[in-house]
């Protein structure tokens, strides 16, 4: 078992294999646990509170880039795995800050998330690696 | 949001909003401003939360330019994703000229942050350590500032208006001449590279100026071929068939 680490979510790590259409690869089930453990403590969820997340949870110094972080938040709305909507902006202004696109875990990204390979249900984000 | 930003911090975030404008450039307009809304919301949030927690203004500035950095194959990806699924009127040609135009400007841009970071370093050691140097260096203290400042002035071009042809252009100009009048002054080659490798320029005389020289020339060199290889400014867009 190896710590799954930022640079090993990325989709573009040598060592990860091109992904098949329609499978879940490394960084959207982090995405999708990070977004259940928020949802599950009443936070909100947005682009920045995922990546704190994962980085907590793989106790990583670095904040997923926000190529990778956002690129595959897209792919996850896409495919029905999570769904977006932007915060009212009289939230934002209240708070003095620019308005959150705030996501939510859909019932096929929590069913995904829970019937993960046997290899990464084990652990959040420990996963087999060969 | 960047109220309370330092100047580096705020030329971090500048620097992001620039890369993220230009890889949305030409998609459909929902998608570039909500890619560029969510941005801007993360951008401040990290920056909030670097506040909050006392990272160093220097830090915070690097911690932002290297999320940014580490994305940038992704950025580029997710922007051929959209163009082929909103199916715009892009043809297979144009969108390899495009992508390619981009990673051209991305290296780039590498190449212009070093440079400038180079000359506003030398400038900025030079103000505080020696300032008489400076205002007596005379045409080539002018002309070394003039020389960053217009490498800036590329650097934000290339990212921004008027495009990135005109960005090399000017780089391509700049950015020797920085390297070239790096070593006037012995004051300003410790300042530029150190105590070692000033030792070994000044020791070795010739190796020093040729290590220089060929940076100047390099540099010149990669801009100009960027500046003829890119696509006129304002023709980085979609094309339509």
């Amino acid at each position: 078992m190896h710590l799954l680490t930022n640079r090993k979510l990325s989709s573009y790590s040598v060592s990860m294999a091109r992904r098949r259409e329609g499978q879940i690869i490394g960084i959207e089930y982090a995405i999708l646990d990070a977004a259940l453990a928020l949802q599950g403590d009443g936070a909100d969820v947005y682009g920045f509170s995922l990546a704190r997340r994962i980085a907590e949870v793989t106790d990583s110094s670095s904040l997923t880039a926000h190529g990778t972080l956002y690129k595959a938040l897209g792919r996850m709305v896409e495919r029905g795995l999570l769904e977006s909507s932007w915060e009212p902006a009289e939230s934002a202004e209240d708070a003095g800050r620019p308005r959150r696109r705030l996501y939510t875990v859909t019932a096929e990204g929590a069913r995904a998330a829970a019937s993960r390979p046997t290899a990464t249900a084990a652990g959040t984000v420990k996963v087999a690696l060969a | 949001m960047t109220r309370d930003a330092t100047r580096g911090e705020r030329l971090a975030l500048r620097m992001i909003e620039g890369w993220v404008r230009a890889y949305t450039r030409g998609l459909e307009r929902d998608v570039a401003d909500d890619r560029v809304a969510e941005l801007r919301s993360d951008l401040a949030e990290q920056h909030r939360h670097q506040r909050e927690t006392g990272t160093r203004p220097s830090f915070a500035a690097v911690a932002l330019l290297s999320r940014s950095a580490r994305g940038a194959a992704a950025d580029l990806a997710w922007r051929s994703r959209m163009v082929r699924a909103r199916r715009q009127p892009m043809t297979s040609r144009s969108l390899h000229e495009w992508t390619t135009g981009m990673r051209r400007v991305f290296w780039l841009l590498a190449v212009a942050v070093i440079t400038s970071a180079c000359g506003v370093f030398i400038l900025l050691r030079l103000a505080i350590l020696d300032a008489d140097a400076l205002a007596s260096g005379g045409w080539i203290a002018l002309a070394l500032t003039v020389a960053t400042m217009a490498d800036v002035a590329g650097l934000t071009m290339l990212v921004g208006r008027p495009g990135p042809r005109a960005g090399a252009m000017v780089l391509a100009v700049a950015s020797p001449v920085t390297f070239w009048l790096a070593d006037y002054a012995p004051a300003i080659s410790v300042a530029a590279f150190g105590t070692t490798l000033t030792a070994a320029i000044t020791g070795s005389g010739v190796v020093g100026l040729a290590i220089l020289a060929a940076a100047g020339s390099g540099s010149a060199w990669l801009f100009l071929r960027g500046a003829r290889r890119l696509p006129p400014d304002g023709n980085t867009s979609s094309r339509r068939e």
